[in-house]
């Protein structure tokens, strides 16, 4: 085993809170989380919950009021270490977060261009193709489907390899092969011991992770998932 | 840096897919900004035929004045043209230079006499500097004043013979030819027989250049309006992810700065390209300006580049805060519209009032009318550079403000 394979990655959140409107509008209390190498975590919680402020905040877009998020015991920051940054978290957001009037090729040129992986070689046998990025390489986004500009977006997100990918709603409103292309993508991504933080509403994304919360009133609560969604439906009731 | 190369680079590829768009819709913005001009122009012109007002100066007993005034203010090409005004030489001066009057004519002592003894003193006209228009129509219409009244008029000599009858003059016959004589002599040379002075006012700028400047800047502004599309913000996810990749807001804005100044360069060189066709072709050119020639018109477009600065810098920064395509159009239209009265662009600002006209000066069009027409006339540009570059920072600086607020907000 190289010393990188014996290293236990691991992202740890302590008593994060956060609130809006000077505080007024406490939206994350006290949330702790930890999560390991090869986990898929599941974050599931009524529409405007904090599902998305709790991955802006752990991405390093929104800073908490208090509390702490920890990679292997450390702080980042995106502002300080960006590359290193890079290197830890992977944000794919709920909008598009690409150039509308260029291409597919384009998009990832600006997120590779500094990157240590290649862009070629990702697109002919490593994870862009197996996302199905070079079937619309050429294509200019604003032409694109939903999944597709999804896919996109998870591969440049992807740019640097990080070890965590922070994912909020990869598969809403996408086609069925769509999601069956994201789905395989993540576990694979799984399998090379990364972790994953998905915020979802859909079945067949939480039947892919390991561990699921549920963020109800701004609280992070642990639940045993079964596999039986109706459970799952009554939490939330 | 890498990533912000490719930022600048991908930036001016995505606002180069516009370009064809814009440059046909910048020719639309031409031919506007040349319209409104055409408007405004013929309205002055039209104002400066209708009135012109003269300060006459003269001592208070000098002879013959008032026939003369009244004499050309009925004259059937002058009547309704002309205003006269009998001012101590001061006040006149003060007026001219607040353009309150158009022209002042200094009368020397005793000029009837001087005419009638043959020693001739000259007439003085005096001009506000600058005012070409005025110089063209005034010694037109005086010189044919002067024409009818030496030509057509025995009135003058009637004149003569009362001076004569009340000084007891006897060789009244023999002289009265040599006069009418002298009279035609120097009609004859009248442009020698008139003095011109000019003085220094407080726009001391020929009207058409400040007309040509005024449109090139106003056209540099309203160019914007083609750019609503490449100008709106980025998505927020888009300026987020691209935080998360070490390009902070600063780098972004900069970026895109960088970008949309290249693809404006762009534009303007076709612009200048045109021009300087179109005035090849009409042999159309300034003279005792820097666009008296086609080499002139290269220097000039290449000197007004920092004024592509402020324009670039002020419609980001409009697009910037209206974060809306239509939104951005119509706050670009208007308040370069009304920057551009404030400051003198479709009107001379002496014309407006003072408050006006104190506004119109902090606008940063005035700077870039100061510092187009300070090129053009080779004055030194310093002071009006130094206000473009103000502004422009000035700009990024809201820009960046702006960014900040939302940012600040939203979290």
């Amino acid at each position: 085993m190289s010393p990188k394979e014996m290293i236990k990655y691991e992202l740890q959140v302590k008593n994060l809170a956060k609130s809006f409107c000077h505080g007024q509008k406490q939206v994350l209390k006290d949330i702790n989380l930890e999560a390991h190498e090869g986990e898929c975590i599941g974050i599931l919680g009524d529409n405007g919950c904090g599902k998305s402020t709790l991955l802006s905040v752990l991405a390093g877009i929104l800073k908490p009021d208090s509390g702490t998020v920890l990679w292997n015991g450390q702080k980042y920051s995106c502002k300080q270490q960006p590359r290193k940054h890079a290197d830890i978290i992977g944000y794919v957001p709920q909008e598009c977060p690409l150039i509308e009037e260029l291409t597919a090729k384009d998009n990832l040129k600006l997120w590779y261009c500094d990157s240590p992986l290649s862009m070629e070689q990702e697109l002919s046998e490593g994870f862009l193709g197996m996302l199905g990025i070079p079937d619309f390489l050429n294509v200019l986004v604003k032409h694109m489907s939903g999944g597709m500009k999804k896919r996109l977006s998870i591969g440049c997100a992807m740019a640097y390899n990080p070890h965590v990918l922070l994912l909020d709603e990869p598969g809403a409103s996408l086609d069925l092969i769509c999601k069956e292309r994201i789905e395989v993508y993540l576990k694979e991504y799984k399998r090379q011991r990364n972790i994953i933080l998905l915020a979802t509403h859909e079945e067949r994304e939480i039947n892919l992770c390991d561990r699921i919360y549920i963020l109800k009133n701004g609280v992070l609560l642990p639940f045993a998932y079964d596999g039986n969604i109706h459970t799952l439906i009554s939490r939330f009731s | 840096m890498k990533r912000f190369m490719q930022y600048i680079y991908l930036e001016w590829k995505r606002m180069l897919t516009s370009l064809p768009g814009i440059c046909l819709a910048s020719l639309c913005i031409v031919f506007f900004v040349a319209g409104i001009f055409c408007i405004c122009h013929l309205g002055n012109n039209q104002q400066e035929q209708q009135l012109v007002h003269i300060g006459v100066v003269a001592d208070k007993d000098e002879p013959f004045l008032d026939w003369m005034i009244s004499m050309l203010s009925k004259m059937e090409k002058t009547k309704d043209k002309l205003r006269f005004k009998k001012l101590e030489e001061a006040e006149a001066d003060k007026q001219l230079s607040e353009r309150k009057i158009n022209v002042i004519i200094l009368i020397p002592h005793h000029y009837i006499y001087s005419i009638i003894k043959g020693t001739n003193k000259h007439l003085t006209i005096r001009f506000a500097k600058g005012e070409t228009s005025i110089i063209s129509l005034l010694l037109s219409q005086l010189s044919e004043t002067a024409s009818s009244l030496i030509l057509n008029s025995e009135a003058g000599i009637y004149a003569l013979q009362e001076y004569y009858q009340k000084y007891g003059y006897t060789n009244m016959k023999k002289d009265e030819l040599a006069l009418n004589l002298l009279y035609l002599q120097e009609a004859a040379k009248l442009d020698r027989g008139i003095k011109i002075e000019e003085i220094q006012t407080q726009a001391s700028y020929p009207l058409i250049s400040s007309y040509v400047v005024s449109a090139i800047i106003l056209l540099l502004f309203l160019w914007g309006l083609t750019y609503s599309k490449m100008l709106t913000s980025q998505t927020r996810a888009f300026q987020n992810q691209l935080r998360l990749f070490g390009l902070g807001i600063e780098k972004q804005l900069l970026a895109r700065g960088i970008a949309f100044y290249g693809i404006n360069l762009i534009n303007y060189a076709i612009l200048v390209c045109l021009a300087g066709v179109a005035m090849i072709v009409s042999n159309i050119w300034l003279p005792d300006t820097l666009l008296k020639n086609p080499g002139g018109l290269l220097l000039f477009a290449i000197a007004l580049l920092p004024a592509l600065l402020l324009t670039t810098a002020f419609i980001q920064f409009v697009y910037e805060m209206t974060e809306d395509a239509l939104g951005g159009i119509l706050f670009l239209f208007f308040s370069v519209m009304i920057m551009g009265f404030f400051s003198g662009c479709f009107y001379p600002m002496d014309l407006l009032p003072k408050m006006v006209q104190n506004i119109g000066k902090l606008t940063p069009i005035y700077q870039l009318r100061q510092y187009g027409l300070s090129l053009l006339h080779h004055a030194s540009p310093i002071k009006p550079l130094f206000g473009i570059l103000l502004y422009s920072i000035g700009c990024y600086a809201f820009i960046l403000l702006i960014r900040h607020i939302r940012r600040t907000q939203e979290a």
